[in-house]
């Protein structure tokens, strides 16, 4: 085995491994390194994909100017929230603009008010009888 | 090779997390490292030069798109020649498709060999053998001989059992020792 490998040309084995012990040898002694056109292949290739990450990886850390109007209805709890909130506000401001001047002596009779009044659904908003 | 790396020490995990941040340089150092050994692998598991430079490519490639989530505890030389060799296996059962004989292309050294005794004869006998295996048993010798790789590896590396790959390395020494005994004395050995 040791006679094959050190050099094959010399050797003359007779043990079929040794033999093909010798020819790997010889193909171990041929093998050719890499060109420089396949390594300037691969190290292109690496390039293209760090540069191609590098793109992909931008955008996803800028947001977009339109994506807050975007997300705002999630924020505020969907459609059925925002409708409350936006009734609500406007609820707030009509009855600052009316100018009731016991709402803000007699909370107590405005809620009274508000539970006497026919209309149970909109009673808290029913400004006709905050006006009487 | 290995020196003109320049990053002997650093392992090859930490070459991939570094050029998935971008670092040009480990993939120089991981392309020095790693290229000969999977284009040697597909040269003699092919035989054609151009396509063995395909199969390299294709795998470094793999690599560079993989390397973000590269693990610290897997081994790439074990991954890199996993999906080399199964390029080639692919590439060679196309070629038996379309009626392609590769081992045919191959040169076998017969007609320079007569000029002398010279090694590069017997490596062209080697590779014309080595064409006639079976793709399994092509890969099993290939590893073992040439990439030097222990049996578990190659096991790991062919999805197979370590008893498989060791039928399967059995098997191709008896078939090369058989196709190249004959040729003893044409390809510069003394006769008995």
């Amino acid at each position: 085995m040791t006679e094959g490998k050190t050099d094959p040309g010399a050797a003359t084995p007779r043990d079929p491994a040794d033999l093909l012990e010798t020819y790997f040898n010889a193909e171990r002694r041929a093998e050719e390194p890499p060109s420089a056109a396949f390594l300037s292949a691969v190290l292109a290739d690496a390039a293209e994909v760090a540069a191609a990450r590098a793109e992909v990886a931008a955008p996803v850390s800028r947001p977009g100017a339109g994506s807050l109007w975007r997300a705002l209805p999630a924020l505020l709890g969907g459609w059925r929230g925002g409708a409350a909130l936006t009734a609500c506000a406007l609820a707030g401001f009509l009855i600052g603009a009316s100018g009731y001047s016991g709402l803000s002596t007699d909370l107590g009779g405005a809620a009274e008010t508000t539970a006497s009044a026919s209309d149970g659904v909109s009673g808290f908003y029913d400004l006709a009888a905050l006006d009487q | 090779m290995m020196a003109l790396d320049g990053e002997t020490e650093t392992s090859d995990a930490a070459l991939l997390a570094r050029y998935a941040a971008g670092e040009q340089a480990a993939a120089r150092a991981l392309t020095f490292r790693h290229a000969p050994r999977v284009l040697a692998l597909a040269r003699r598991m092919l035989g054609d030069p151009a396509e063995a430079e395909d199969v390299a490519q294709e795998t470094l490639l793999r690599m560079w798109k993989i390397a973000p989530e590269w693990r610290e505890e897997a081994r790439l030389s074990t991954w890199l020649y996993r999906v080399a060799s199964n390029l080639c296996v692919d590439r060679l059962r196309r070629r038996r498709e379309q009626g392609i004989d590769g081992a045919a292309e191959i040169a076998d050294g017969a007609a320079t060999a007569q000029e002398g005794l010279e090694a590069r004869d017997r490596a062209g006998a080697l590779r014309a053998a080595l064409a006639r295996l079976p793709d399994r048993q092509r890969a099993a010798i290939v590893l073992r001989h040439f990439e030097e790789r222990p049996n578990p590896e190659i096991a790991e590396i062919l999805g197979l059992s370590v008893e498989a790959v060791e039928s399967l390395l059995a098997r191709g020494r008896r078939a090369l020792a058989e196709r190249l005994s004959p040729r003893r004395s044409e390809l510069g050995f003394a006769d008995d």
